[in-house]
């Protein structure tokens, strides 16, 4: 049983392999493009690497509060984004001439609704206007904003920052980050993405090649063999999750090696969930080729669904930026999964305990895909 | 002869349209026997039941007496599909290692002898000529040393060399003993090689047995035509021959006495003769009587 795996998965390197072009952009798309979002997004942890962004961002603030003074004196430190303080007036006529993208407004009693707001009060609104086609710097702004006004917040009701909780005010709907160790790295972030949605492009070569097969009869003859189909399914699952699995350490490796990125949370952690997204994508991979009928059809049917996949799992931008109804339905796409789990070990620093029920979810969608795929495979329909 | 190959009330529809109906065929020990049929008769559709690969409607297959489902039955036969059912981006070694891999065989150099390709074995089988790919399509079902080999339509698209390549690597494997079981639409390639034929049309089996049964059960002789000037009817002839326009029918195997007679009846009648062919049954008129359909489209 072992043999025929071993040599499934020699094969599929093999044939991997032969095609250099392809095998280089199958490793290369995801690594420029998330170099690219790494070099552009910066808010990292190390400030060597960290270009300097200076998105303008503008500010209105109507509040008197030294707390509101103090999160936009934080904001002009911080080397993504470029304060620029104004009036409503232009903030507005800045926005229409697509001037800037983004501007945030500090309502008269911001700082003090929003401080009781974190002892239990009601929470104010912190309005902003945005140009929604501008989504890169609208979320790279909001992220920044949202992270640096509860900091300041905690801290001048707590002295520290506590961890997790509601956020002061209405703006932002999710859980933000705010402990120190759990610093928003967009580098981090875009190389979480990016792995992601390289191995679910990966997992349409694989479906391809396999409605390759099985139009050239291979199929039928794996199927005359005495290899049973439970293997033959395990071998063609194994065999496109260590190709997943090679370009997950490509990704990475480039991101650690050359953007310093780092394993912040549990180490076991951060492979387990390689382990699971790459299985994943492998199942992925055989439900695809289990559900198309020409290959044609089913490329462009799948390359949708990865872009889909892709976007509303955060590979894009990150899923605590999206409206709290796409985050709660997300929930049902492993894409979501795969990058919350390597965000978790990564820049989150979260710990092992944390990555065990992702890493369970992620193998439930490797089960799931690969039972749906089951029938087709087991005994030939056509 | 013990019976390798039982094949009981095959039946497999593809929505309204049957494609295989009830299809029955046994195979002997060292049998060579041919499934010859037209495009579309059913033979893929039977072979690939039979090898495991197609779950039928209904009927049974087994080898040896196991039920074809069994890997046991399953490590019994070496089978040839009609697609070049290969892997283009590796070599041909490689893709008889994995193969072979499915068989627990790791040793492949007879079986890229026996089809020739032992010099070309590292070249990519994309690369390679469609005739050393179906000379590779076959060496792949040789590795583990089946006792039955069943080709569907092994020659399809191959230029005349290879083809005689694969037949005599067939033909020396028949010698050996393995049992052959062949699909083809080609008529030669069955007298060549086969002891025993089925005839399979629109998905039934019309006919069955060897090459002489066929003939002799269609009432098909062989015999002489003799063409004439005119359509004169010729007096006095033999009840064996018959006449039809300018064409006299002499049936029977060939007799010199009896055509110098015929001969001698016409020149006293002063009929003058166009033509004299021998006319022998083959099996595409066989065919032709089962089934009111030529061989090949
Ligand atoms: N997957 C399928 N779906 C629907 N119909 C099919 C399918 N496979 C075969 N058929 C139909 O079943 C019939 C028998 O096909 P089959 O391939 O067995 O014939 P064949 O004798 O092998 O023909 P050929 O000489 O062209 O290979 C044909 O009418 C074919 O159209
Ligand atoms: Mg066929």
């Amino acid at each position: 049983m072992l043999k025929p795996i071993l040599e499934f998965i020699r094969k599929d390197l093999l044939i991997f392999a032969s095609d250099r072009r392809a095998m280089m952009i199958s490793f290369a798309v995801p690594v420029v493009i998330a170099s690219f979002l790494a070099s552009i997004t910066g808010g990292g942890e190390s400030s060597s690497t960290n270009r300097a962004l200076h998105v303008p961002l503008l500010v209105v603030n109507e509040d008197s509060a030294p707390v509101t003074k103090q999160i936009i004196a934080d904001l002009g430190k911080d080397p993504s984004v470029k304060v620029i303080e104004t009036t409503a007036a232009d903030a507005a006529k800045q926005i229409k001439s697509g001037k800037s993208a983004y501007a945030i407004t500090f309502p008269k009693g911001f700082g003090d609704a929003a401080s009781k707001a974190l002892m239990g009060g009601t929470r104010p609104e912190l309005p902003s206007l945005s140009d929604p086609s501008r989504e890169m710097e609208i979320g790279i702004l909001r992220g920044v904003v949202i992270q640096t006004t509860v900091r300041n917040l905690s801290r001048s009701v707590f002295g520290a920052s506590p961890g997790g909780g509601q956020l002061p005010f209405t703006e932002a709907k999710s859980s933000p980050v705010s402990t120190d160790s759990q610093k928003w790295s967009g580098k981090s972030h875009a190389f979480a993405g990016m792995a992601v949605q390289g191995v679910l492009f990966l997992s349409i070569e694989a479906a391809m090649g396999l409605m390759r097969e099985r139009k050239q009869g291979i199929w039928k003859r794996l199927r005359s063999s005495p290899v049973s189909p439970g293997t033959l399914l395990i071998g063609r699952w194994f065999s496109s999750a260590i190709r997943a699995l090679a370009i997950l350490t490509v990704v990475w490796g480039v991101g650690m090696l050359a953007f310093q990125i780092r394993v912040q949370g549990s180490g076991i952690g951060f492979a387990l969930i390689c382990l699971s997204t790459a299985l994943m994508a492998g199942g992925f991979g055989l439900f695809i080729a289990a559900l198309g009928k020409t290959e044609q059809q089913s490329r462009g049917l799948a390359t949708l669904a990865v872009l889909a996949l892709s976007m509303l799992g955060g590979a894009w931008f990150p899923s605590f930026l999206m409206p709290e109804w796409v985050q709660k339905t997300t929930l049902i796409m492993p894409s979501r999964w795969a990058i919350d789990g390597f965000d978790a070990m990564t820049w989150r620093g979260n710990d092992l305990a944390a990555a065990l029920p992702i890493t369970g979810v992620l193998l439930l969608f490797a089960v799931l895909f690969t039972a749906v795929a089951i029938p087709r495979f087991r005994l030939e329909s056509e | 002869m013990p019976v390798v190959l039982i094949a009981r009330g095959l039946k497999k529809a593809y929505g309204d349209h049957v494609a295989v109906n009830d299809v029955s065929i046994e195979i002997s020990r060292g049998e060579s026997f041919g499934l010859l049929g037209p495009n579309g008769a059913g033979k893929s559709t039977t072979i690939s039941m039979i090898v495991g690969g197609l779950a039928p409607d209904a009927g049974t297959v087994t080898i040896d007496g196991i039920p074809i489902s069994q890997p046991s039955a399953k490590q019994k036969i070496g089978y040839v599909p009609q697609e070049l059912a290969l892997y283009d981006e590796i070599s041909a070694r490689d893709n008889l290692r994995f193969f072979g891999a499915l068989y627990g065989v790791s040793d492949f150099d007879d079986a890229l002898r026996i089809v020739g390709l032992a010099e070309r074995q590292r070249d990519r089988v994309g690369t390679s000529s469609g005739g050393m790919k179906r000379r590779l399509n076959i060496a792949v079902a040789l590795l583990h040393r089946p006792e039955l080999i069943i080709l569907d339509e092994p020659t399809v698209g191959v230029d005349p060399q290879s083809r005689n390549a694969i037949f005599d690597a067939l033909e020396s494997l028949r010698s050996q003993g393995l049992t052959i079981l062949y699909t083809t639409h080609y008529m030669e390639e069955v007298e060549r090689l086969c002891s025993r034929i089925a005839v399979m049309d629109h998905g039934q089996i019309v006919a069955q047995g060897t090459l002489n049964d066929l003939k002799n059960s269609q009432g098909v002789h062989n015999g002489v035509s003799i063409q004439l000037q005119s359509d004169l009817p010729v007096a006095n002839l033999p009840a064996n021959v018959t006449q039809d326009g300018v064409t006299l029918r002499v049936s029977g195997a060939p007799d010199p006495a009896q055509l110098s007679q015929i001969l001698t009846l016409l020149h006293i009648q002063n009929r003058e003769i166009v033509s004299i062919n021998t006319e022998s049954t083959d099996l595409e008129d066989v065919f032709l009587q089962l089934t009111g359909r030529a061989l090949r489209d």
